[in-house]
């Protein structure tokens, strides 16, 4: 049924488009009267208006139909329906299609309006997000209170509090969740800030043309690589090496300590941070470098005196784009950190986060509106939260250093 | 064959001009950018079946005065045009104007060669198509053969219409580009530095060309040639920093001029 | 001629300045030489786990098909042959290669020679082709997978203590018997790229995950392609400077830097919950695949945009075409190549995305290939997740290999990408 329909809606669409245009064309290019009669709207505008009307028409009419009459479940009342819009509309263009009457604007107009429209998707999307995550939210603070959310010591949504309460499981303070993702946070910043950014720096002063051309697509390819298989590098290879060369020193630790999650979260982060460095760098103007080369500056002064501090706001952009990165990463951590929350500071220890919170929550046997379903959107509210302040502090960095130098 | 621009029935341009009268009537014409003034205040009026050559150095606002009269300032943002234009005794800058009819009585050639990516044949049938010009099948093919023949193109590509636009010389994009301008039937050619970017045996053609379209058209061209302006116009202005400094016959103008700022641009002590 | 008085001072300090340097410039190259190592490790290291899983183990086995025993009608149809158990068949087999067996936990050896259930299919494969054929009792020779363990012990030709502790003594005199008699064949591994998932690490293949991604990104192309579109025209031209205008492009650059699981917990929200669609289905996929790849989407396609050069797009006005076809005759067809490879580029970022599909119930063992768009169904990054969390060795390969053609396919819509752009570049 719903073939027959849409087959019926696209055929009358096209007979509207057909009808409008030949009357245009007949009506429009009459042999002898020459150019001094020349329509305002070419007959394909006309021909547009009156698809894009019944069209409109017959989809409006459809729903509606759908809306108030789906009970009757007829078939052909609606395709009676569409072919007396179809009618009308031709019966309309019967009337419009004048040399004078402006198809083009109105079809240029409705164009237009669906463009703004498409533009118009992004905020819902925002909107999407901060309202979905908003109100489950508050439906899990209905039963879990905000403050011992934020302040609880200890997070096992698994384990029931007591032996009585059946649906609501578990204990849900998120310190030991926000502490383990931290961790694994700055761990990997020290990683991928070092090495980024001496990677950006050998790209825009001591590479040449050639070597760029080499470097920089290496480093793309770091970038492209899905998480999921830094993820599977990390459970894999990097883990255990971790583990074994511990306990080469004497050390027993477990495979997947912050250690071994924050070294493959930081390659990863690498190419993010000397891309974005690279750009700052290079977008310091030429001038400022002539200036300290021509007072005998040697090439890493010129950087460590010039660069460096002209290009630093940017630079703190492109790092605090990084730490959003490594907080909403997931792959990487739920494959190779734990699932159990751990209140600890020690690098060498296992620890849980965010994001492996929520996959683990909404992954499991779940029923709908539990406590534990619904402490996934909480979690997911925080992330949002800290991931947009630091976007949104990083972006406004950048626009007010573009603001500086190119005006 | 159409030989004559027809005017337009319908459109508010139409006038039984008597023979004469200026095709533009400018006053106090002002243009921006943003907030900077790039021109200031400009009155000429402008003949209709002859050249006019716009001449004066860079940046003194002389192209930007050439894209009053088709209202391409337009189409840059931040740009607004005041004052008074009229064509044929109708304010071109009214409310009732739409910019596209006023573009197709206003044809414009533009410094660089631009040519479509497509053949030649669509190049300069592409105006009509989009005005709706073409009656009958095969007025189409007429209007295309009798556009490049005034182009004094079509003895040179009759052969090879399909061929993309962009496979032809420096010179012959520039004349496929007069013609597809002319195919809209303009009552004007706007053309700004036509000759900028070609060698002097294509200028020569080109000259050639605009002494004789102007028979029937309104012809204003910026040039940068002092020689080229002296050769193919009848009329020519002087602008300077933004001013019309002076503007009367071309002879007057380089063998006498009135202001000593033409004189020093034309002696050569400016520019 | 003397030297200035503090000329030894003043070459001290050019030497540790000069070392200055070149310990500098040191770091820099070997921070670059590093991620290249790492990248290069990575790389090699998934191969060299992932190639043993493009080739295959099996055994011909000469097996006696009698119809009265398998099945109790006498022409039975295509669901008898599909539910009747075809175990017993291979076992009997199996002892007719070996005769002198007798014991049961030599026989459960023998048995673990092969895999049951994938030596189960092939007969029944064999059977509903040629089930005319089978008129009493026949004997045909079927190639046959070997289990895991024995297609282990085969790639590893014979080395690695812990591949042959998995193998007893008896089993490997077998194992010796079978190659000099010619019967144990290698040939590349079809059923890896076909084949569905399975709980047997020799049977199981990324077909239906491949067709899950392949489902996810079509719809996802066909949502954001034309929205980003839209959307980029009419930011870059239509857009008058005001607070909406603003405000969309500061959402933009946010949502490119929202994390992905986030476009998970949309999705879930959205498409599950208000919306009533079935988890693990493509189309959810896809939608929150088109979501997530939107604003990139919109970045690239207005910066293909911009890079047009405004000459046509004047000529196509000065000719009296309104804005809108200036755009639609010059600009936009101009700008199609780069926006082309923007968006094939994108898709190829949305196929390795793993986190926002993990929370629209991906997750679930899916047997099946999806037959619609609605239908439960996995995705190539989901499979590798999911496969990665065996710590088995089988199975390690199997995961390297799926990662394996994971990348190659990105580098192919990377390749395609390249091309584009540079045939763009040499007109």
């Amino acid at each position: 049924m719903p073939m027959l329909l849409g087959g019926v809606y696209l055929f009358l669409i096209v007979m509207a488009f057909v009808f409008a245009r030949t009357l245009a064309i007949m009506r429009f290019y009459v042999p002898g009267l020459g150019a001094e009669t020349r329509p305002h709207s070419v007959p394909n505008f006309h021909a547009y208006f009156a698809a894009w009307t019944a069209g409109f028409f017959m989809l409006l009419m459809l729903a509606l139909y759908r809306l108030f009459f789906a009970a009757v479940g007829s078939v052909t009342i609606p395709l009676i329906l569409m072919a007396l819009i179809t009618a009308l509309t031709c019966l309309m263009s019967f009337k419009l299609t004048q040399r004078e009457f402006k198809a083009r604007d109105y079809v240029e107009g409705f164009v237009q309006f669906a463009l703004f429209l498409c533009s118009g998707v992004v905020i819902l999307i925002t909107f999407g997000i901060i309202l979905s995550l908003l109100f489950e939210s508050l439906r899990f603070f209905e039963k879990i209170p905000l403050t011992d959310f934020l302040t609880g010591l200890e997070w096992s949504p698994q384990i029931p509090i007591r032996e009585d309460q059946i649906g609501e499981a578990g204990s849900f303070g998120v310190v030991p969740v926000l502490l383990g993702t931290g961790l694994i946070t700055v761990f990997a910043m020290l990683i991928a800030v070092p090495i980024g950014l001496f990677i950006a720096i050998y790209l825009s002063e001591y590479a040449g043309r050639r070597r760029r051309r080499v470097i920089k697509p290496v480093i793309e390819i770091l970038a492209g690589i899905p998480s999921v298989v830094y993820g599977f590098f990390a459970l894999l290879t990097i883990g255990p090496m971790v583990q074994t060369g511990m306990a080469a020193l004497g050390f027993d630790i477990t495979a997947q300590s912050v250690v071994a999650v924050s070294i493959v979260m930081g390659v990863m982060i690498i190419p993010y941070i000397s891309s974005l460095s690279d750009d700052v760098m290079s977008g310091v103007p030429q001038i400022l470098r002539d200036g300290s080369y021509a007072l005998g500056a040697t090439p890493s002064e010129t950087v460590k005196k010039i660069i460096l501090p002209a290009a630093f706001p940017g630079l703190m952009a492109a790092s605090l784009l990084g730490v959003s990165r490594a907080l909403g990463e997931t792959m990487i951590v739920a494959l190779a950190a734990s699932k159990a929350a751990n209140l600890t500071f020690n690098p060498f220890e296992a620890v849980t986060t965010v994001t492996v919170q929520i996959v683990t929550l909404l992954t499991g046997d779940q029923e709908l509106d539990s406590a534990k379903t619904l402490a996934a959107y909480a979690l997911g509210l925080i992330l949002f939260i800290l991931t947009l302040l630091l976007n949104i502090i990083a972006i406004s960095i950048v626009r007010g250093y573009n603001a500086k130098f190119h005006r | 064959m159409i030989d004559q621009p027809a005017p337009l029935a319908t459109s508010p341009f139409n006038t039984s001009s008597p023979a004469r009268l200026p095709k533009f009537r400018c006053r106090n014409v002002q243009a921006y950018y943003g907030k900077t003034r790039v021109l200031h205040g400009i009155d000429v009026d402008i003949p209709d079946q002859s050249v006019t050559a716009l001449i004066g150095p860079s940046g003194c606002g002389k192209s930007t005065f050439l894209r009053v009269f088709n209202r391409m300032n337009d189409t840059i943002p931040n740009a607004r045009v005041t004052g008074h234009v009229e064509m044929d005794g109708i304010d071109i800058y009214s409310d009732q104007i739409d910019p596209t009819v006023l573009r197709a009585r206003v044809g414009m050639v533009f410094q660089k060669p631009n040519p479509f990516p497509k053949s030649i044949y669509d190049n300069v049938a592409y105006g009509p198509r989009i005005h709706g010009l073409a009656d009958y099948a095969g007025e189409l093919d007429d209007i295309v053969e009798h556009s490049l023949r005034r182009a004094a193109l079509w003895d040179e590509v009759k052969d090879r219409l399909g061929e993309p636009g962009t496979s032809l010389s420096n010179g012959q994009q520039q004349r496929l580009v007069i013609a597809r301008a002319i195919a809209i039937r303009p009552e004007v050619i706007l053309m700004d530095e036509p000759a900028s970017s070609l060698d002097p045996i294509a200028t020569a053609r080109l000259e050639q060309l605009i002494d004789e379209l102007k028979q029937n058209y309104c012809i204003l061209i910026v040039t940068h040639s002092m020689a080229q302006a002296a050769r193919v116009s009848e009329h020519t202005g002087f602008f300077y920093q933004g001013a019309l400094v002076e503007y009367g016959e071309t002879n007057q103008i380089f063998t006498n001029p009135v202001d000593q700022r033409t004189q020093d641009y034309i002696t050569g002590r400016t520019g | 001629m003397t030297e200035p008085k503090d000329s030894h001072k003043a070459r001290a300090i050019l030497r540790s300045r000069k070392r200055g340097e070149w310990m500098f410039r040191l770091m820099g190259l070997g921070s670059v030489i590093l991620a290249s190592t790492i990248l290069g490790w990575l790389l090699l290291s998934l191969i060299s786990s992932g190639h043993n899983v493009f080739y295959q183990h099996s055994l011909d086995l000469k097996i006696t098909l009698d119809r009265q025993s398998l099945f109790s009608q006498e022409v039975p149809s295509q669901q008898d042959i599909r539910a009747a158990d075809y175990r017993a068949v291979i076992k009997t087999a199996l002892e007719a290669r070996f005769p002198r067996v007798q014991e049961t936990d030599t026989k459960k050896e023998l048995y673990a020679l092969v895999s049951l259930p994938g030596a189960s299919n092939a007969v029944r494969q064999y059977l509903s082709e040629n089930m005319q054929t089978l008129s009493e009792s026949r004997s045909i020779i079927l190639p046959i997978p070997v289990s895991g363990p024995v297609d282990q012990y085969l790639k590893h030709d014979e080395g690695g203590v812990r591949v042959r502790q998995t193998m007893s003594a008896q089993q490997r005199i077998w194992i010796n018997a079978l190659i000099e008699k010619g019967d144990l064949k290698a040939h590349f591994n079809m059923r890896f790229f076909f084949a569905p998932d399975s709980p047997n690490a020799e049977l199981a293949g990324i077909g239906s995950a491949f067709l899950g991604s392949l489902m996810a990104i079509l719809i996802a192309y066909l949502v954001a392609a034309p929205i980003g579109l839209g959307a980029a025209i009419y930011l870059e031209e239509f857009a008058p400077k005001n607070r909406f205008t603003d405000i969309v492009e500061i959402n933009i650059n946010n949502l490119a830097a929202v994390p992905p699981i986030l476009f998970g917990l949309l999705g879930l929200f959205l498409f599950l919950e208000l919306g009533g669609l079935p988890r693990a289905a493509p189309l959810v996929a896809g939608l929150v695949l088109a979501l997530m790849a939107l604003p990139t989407l919109i970045i690239t396609t207005r910066a293909a945009l911009r890079q047009v050069s405004q000459h046509r797009v004047d000529s196509a006005l000065s000719l009296g075409a309104s804005h809108m076809q200036a755009l639609f005759h010059h600009k936009i067809p101009e700008a199609g190549p780069g926006i082309l490879t923007g968006t094939i580029l994108s898709m190829a970022q949305m196929l390795g995305e793993a986190a926002p599909l993990l929370l629209i119930g991906m997750v679930a063992y899916v047997s099946a290939p999806p037959s619609s768009l609605t239908d439960a169904a996995s995705a190539l990054p989901i499979q590798i997740f999911l496969w990665a969390e065996n710590a088995d060795h089988a199975w390690v390969e199997r995961t390297a290999a799926a990662i394996l053609v994971l990348l190659v396919m990105m580098t192919l819509l990377n390749l395609i990408a390249f091309i584009i752009r540079s045939r763009l570049e040499r007109k």
